[in-house]
């Protein structure tokens, strides 16, 4: 919402901040303010000036030289070419420095051999109305120098106030006089009551309300002529081209109680009822916008047809237009839940939903009704001044002749008082609350000064005097819906006290050891042994094209479902980064989504080694034992299997983990499966070795076809059977065309003594036999 | 046949003089075949009346012969000439070092600070129902609240009460929580969560938060500032000065925004939002109202940004190592 900062020094005549520090006071005290954009700086360097004289320019004959006072010293020069300059007229002058805008910018400079300091400017170089041809012409008021800031009305600053900061302060904040009312609350400066015109209860009109629906429901009738003039109009920005339409933008936007116009022409019999549509009820809004209706909507209705969907938007077949002569104003109180419903469902959050769906009280419709009475009344004599509107008089001279407009009578129907309930609020549940030691006292004048009825009902009574902590009964100002439990008070009182008063506090802290979440831990130490072994962490996005859990409403229409693997988005990563030459490392651990669960994966790339991808899964593989290694679990229950070529399978104990596929390179684990299948084990001391090991590699030459991982599976579980072999390891192959030559590496140890060469031979001979008995193999 | 024992002293003296290198001495000397060894197999010939001390006179050569072998080994190591320095060269290591995404390492370094403090982590769903994310949180369907959450909805395939999503913060993770833990509580919730949004340079339609909780019978206003002002100090080592801003969430009351200010800066900047933990929302998960603290729900992106000078939020997903391996 935007408020400009002179509309804030109307409502709070009194008020000695300026705009800056008002959005200060706000943005602490309040909610934020976003911005404040000061609207003269469009008119830098650019003043009234008073052309004292004109000459011919020596060396051109459709140019002149003006003498123009710009209220300093000396007078300047300027050259300029338009025909209706004269003597003795006020003109728009830019000086050096000034920026048109369209971007020009002014400095002096030679105009056909004559220096011209400066520009006297037209209504179209300066963007504002008036003829098109020649200077523009300023009135007599202001003095030479004058800033056109001042001429233009933009002496004054916009504050930008986010609408979703007020949360349900937009019940009694969305709105100039909102606004301007909690200033004045805040600064204890009195808050002008706006005009107001109170017609005759004699409205023609009989409302038929359900007061579930409707609180309060006003009409007012008018005779009215279809072009008048709005006052005040540029602080609304944009205008339509119905002044009735921006009469009542204008007061919603003043008041915060929306307030629509029909024309009464188009209205059927005297009868207004408000109701819920019919399940199916048809009903056409403005701008032709066909909508089927609920029984969860709101409907205004004369007697033959829906006139409006209540607190959304007006209908088609009641609105105002260039032919209207008569009109009826509605200005009511409607059920917000009813109204957020509607609006949110046909998706026409109108800023007269948003003000109804957060709540209005019943007074607010009142105001709404008795000021668009006053500005008709005004509107009648509202005589437009130079500059005040950015119009010009010309234009609308022939609107001042004409005043027809008659005041007709309004109908009040519904209750005229909001009724709030007391709430109790006892002063140490503040200070509890706060952390502060406020005094009773101190709480009561800061809910008064928000105009809250205080009572205290422990104040020790007859006999006076309670040392007791006070016991309030609030009753909040009619116009703060929002002001309903103690905590919403404690909360006024902590933001008037101010929340940087209260001291940052640790020492009540009791002292408390946080528990680990085991599978947090996991994966916290997952990532740090693959950083260790050179991987880097990546991120990507989670949405995929296809998968378990589809999306009502994707991000990307390619990808309408939560990815239920990571490969995808792994793939995309290495092919982001396949710029990178080298070898690169990444892994991802990540959530993935089931229908009926969500797991922790992980997914592990190298770039492949093009010439022998059996070293990359190795390599992987390897890794992979590592991290396990690192986190505590038994790997030795890891098996990889290869049912399709290129795709390894893993798993743990029975239980697969996932796969690697020499397609892209990707291993990817579900994390979660790991965990759970996982069989944790603490080291285990083992006495250090007193006597040395002894190393030997061998050599076994077997068919090409046996697999190296058989191989593996025989040497570890022999090394299983005999205590003196600490180590077996795999270490080279060699592939020649009819056998391959494996190579493991050795290791004995006894733990009683120096194993001789002559043990280590028998134990050699002895696991060679051993693997000889289950495969063919030759000891090379 | 003591003559045995010192002709090989004496050898090796001379050895020492004419210069032989400590391994050349090791060689010839004390190796398997060197000159100790075969005198040790002569010991046969020794009468065996003289063996004893035969055998004790050969070892303590050899441990003579060790020693000075020894010494002449660490002067040789001391170098004449100085070492070529090189340049830092990825090429001299095998392994090029890895990286943990900056979230992860940030995520990790709150939690070590909240942890100090007595935090413990607690992990949620984050496909959730819409009562955890919203009607437990007092944000019931058709609330004007739901606006501030741009929901990604997930296609439910049965008929449920409450519709199915991808949590739009981690604050139902509190709720969670709370219903399956009795009071007090102190524990921290980072995960990612999921906006319905149009990307641009500060929005993202998957980012992470640190949710917190603290609610015991007495964490008030004041706790919160200062646990908070504990957190910024040591999580940025800085002198960080904190602002609380009146603000509002429909699942705290009072609500506030968070801001901060560097000790050289004179701007305060915006970085979360937090406020005491709502009455109604204890209700709903039927904790006794006589409990009170606040809640918290960090954008670790956002802080990461404001810590970096960050200014594109797409970075953190774009899974470039340009971009990783800076952190």
């Amino acid at each position: 919402m935007q408020i400009r900062f002179s509309t804030i020094q109307h409502w709070v005549p009194e008020l000695e901040l300026s705009a800056y520090e008002v959005a200060d006071v706000l943005t602490h005290k309040s909610y934020e303010v976003d911005e404040v954009t000061y609207l003269g700086e469009q008119w830098n360097h650019m003043v009234v000036g008073y052309v004292e004289s004109v000459e011919e320019h020596p060396d051109a004959d459709n140019l002149r030289v003006a003498i123009v006072d710009v209220g300093e010293s000396e007078s300047r020069r300027i050259v300029c070419g338009a025909d209706n300059l004269q003597e003795g007229l006020y003109v728009p002058v830019a000086k050096e420095g000034a920026v048109l805008p369209d971007g020009t910018e002014i400095e002096s400079r030679t105009i056909r051999g004559e220096q011209s300091y400066g520009m006297i400017c037209s209504a179209n170089e300066l963007q504002v109305r008036g003829k098109e041809t020649g200077i523009k012409v300023l009135s007599e008021e202001h003095e030479p120098g004058t800033s056109l800031a001042t001429v233009f009305g933009d002496e004054d600053y916009i504050l930008e106030i986010d609408t979703t900061a007020f949360g349900p302060r937009a019940s009694d904040s969305m709105s100039y006089y909102g606004v301007s009312r909690e200033i004045a609350n805040l600064t204890g400066k009195e808050l002008k009551t706006p005009e107001r015109t109170v017609p005759e209860e004699s409205g023609s009109y009989t409302i038929k309300r359900d007061p579930e629906l409707c609180k309060r429901y006003l009409t007012l009738e008018a005779t009215t002529v279809s072009h008048l003039v709005m006052p005040r109009l540029r602080d609304i920005g944009e205008l339509s081209n119905s002044p009735l339409v921006d009469l009542s933008n204008y007061v919603m936007e003043e008041t915060g109680q929306p307030v629509h116009i029909f024309d009464a022409r188009k209205l059927s019999g005297s009868q207004i009822t408000i109701r819920t549509a019919e399940p199916g009820e048809e009903f056409e809004a403005l701008g032709e916008q066909k909508l089927v209706l609920t029984e969860e909507d709101i409907v205004i209705a004369d007697e033959e047809k829906v006139i409006a969907l209540a607190g959304v938007i007006g209908g088609e077949n009641s609105k105002v237009d260039e032919y209207t002569d008569s009109i009826v104003v509605e200005s009511a109180q409607f059920n917000s839940a009813y109204v957020q419903r509607t609006a949110r469902r046909l998706n026409l959050l109108t800023d007269a939903a948003k003000r109804f769906e957060k709540g209005l009280p019943v007074e607010s419709a009142r105001m709404g009704i008795e000021r668009v009475a006053w500005y008709l009344e005004q509107m009648q004599q509202f005589v437009v001044k130079e500059g005040d509107a950015r119009m010009d008089v010309s234009e609308f001279s022939w609107h001042l002749e004409q005043e027809r407009l008659s005041l007709g009578g309004i109908t009040d129907d519904g209750s005229t008082e909001t009724e709030h309930e007391p709430v109790s609020l006892s002063s140490p549940q503040v200070r509890s609350y706060l952390g502060i030691n406020i005094e009773d006292e101190r709480i009561q004048q800061y809910l008064e000064q928000i105009e809250c009825t205080v009572t205290n009902t422990n104040d020790g009574g007859f006999w006076g005097g309670s040392s007791e902590p006070a016991e309030f009964e609030v009753t909040p100002p009619y116009y703060r819906l929002d002001l309903t439990t103690p905590e919403e008070l404690i909360e006024e009182v902590g933001r008037l006290y101010g929340y940087d008063e209260i001291p940052a506090e640790t020492s009540h802290i009791s002292l408390k050891v946080a528990e680990k979440n085991p599978f947090y831990e996991f994966c916290k130490q997952f990532r740090y042994s693959l950083k260790a072994l050179g991987y880097n962490e990546v991120h990507t996005y989670p949405y995929a094209s296809e998968g378990e859990v589809k999306l009502q409403n994707p991000v990307s229409a390619e990808a309408p479902f939560m990815r239920s693997t990571l490969r995808p988005g792994m793939r995309r990563a290495v092919q982001k980064n396949n710029r990178y030459t080298k070898e690169v490392r990444l892994f991802e651990i990540a959530a993935v989504f089931f229908s009926d669960m969500e797991h922790t994966h992980v997914s592990m790339y190298i770039t492949p080694n093009a010439n022998h991808i059996a070293k990359t899964l190795q390599a992987i593989r390897t890794h992979l034992h590592t991290v396990l290694q690192e986190l505590s679990v038994n790997e030795e229950q890891v098996h990889i299997t290869q049912h399709t070529p290129g795709e390894i399978t893993i798993y743990y104990d029975e239980i697969e983990l996932g796969a690697y596929s020499a397609q892209d390179g990707i291993l990817e684990l579900s994390v979660t499966k790991l965990y759970e299948a996982a069989e944790f084990q603490q080291p285990q001391f083992e006495e250090l070795p007193t006597y040395p090991a002894v190393k030997r590699d061998i050599t076994l030459s077997v068919a090409p076809d046996l697999s190296i991982e058989t191989l593996d599976t025989l040497f570890q579980q022999y090394r299983k059977q005999r205590n003196v072999c600490r180590r077996t390891e795999y270490m080279d192959v060699y592939y020649a065309d009819t056998y391959k030559n494996v190579t493991f590496h050795l290791e004995y140890r006894s733990a009683d003594h120096s194993l001789t060469d002559e043990e280590v031979n028998t134990e050699v001979q002895r696991l060679v036999e051993a693997i000889q008995n289950e495969i063919d193999a030759e000891w090379v | 046949m003591q003559h045995i024992i010192e002709n090989i002293r004496t050898e090796f003296q001379q050895a020492k003089q004419e210069g032989h290198s400590a391994q050349e001495l090791w060689q010839t000397f004390l190796s398997r075949n060197g000159k100790i060894s075969q005198a040790f197999e002569q010991i046969t010939e020794v009468d065996e009346s003289e063996r004893k001390a035969f055998g004790q006179n050969l070892n303590a050569l050899k441990d003579e012969i060790y020693q000075e072998i020894q010494e002449l080994k660490s002067q040789e190591q001391s170098y004449q000439e100085p070492i070529e320095i090189l340049p830092i060269s990825a090429d001299a290591i095998q392994e090029e070092r890895g990286h943990i995404s900056i979230i992860s390492q940030t995520i990790y370094e709150m939690q070590n600070i909240f942890e100090r403090l007595g935090f413990s982590v607690v992990q949620g769903r984050q496909m959730e129902t819409e009562w955890y994310n919203f009607d437990a949180l007092n944000i019931p369907a058709g609330h004007p609240a739901r606006d501030m959450w741009d929901t990604v909805w997930v296609q439910d395939t049965t008929e449920t009460e409450h519709g199915t999503l991808m949590r739009t913060h981690t604050s139902p993770v509190q709720i969670r929580h709370m219903e399956e833990h009795k009071p007090p509580y102190r524990i921290i919730a980072p995960g990612p969560v999921y906006r319905y949004e149009a990307t641009d340079a500060t929005h993202e339609t998957v980012f992470h938060q640190m949710e917190g909780l603290m609610v015991d019978e007495t964490t008030n206003i004041a706790t919160f500032k200062g646990v908070m002002e504990t957190f910024f100090r040591y999580l940025f080592d800085e002198e960080i000065e904190i602002r609380l801003r009146p603000s509002y969430f429909p699942f705290t009351e009072p609500s506030f925004e968070i801001d901060l200010k560097w000790p050289e800066s004179d701007e305060w900047l915006e970085v979360f939002g937090a406020g005491m933990v709502h009455k109604q929302v204890l209700k709903n998960v039927g904790v006794n109202p006589q409990y009170q603290g606040f809640a918290f729900g960090m954008g670790i992106e956002r802080i990461i940004m404001l810590k970096y000078g960050i200014t594109d939020i797409r970075h953190f997903h774009s899974a470039d190592l340009g971009f990783i391996q800076q952190f």
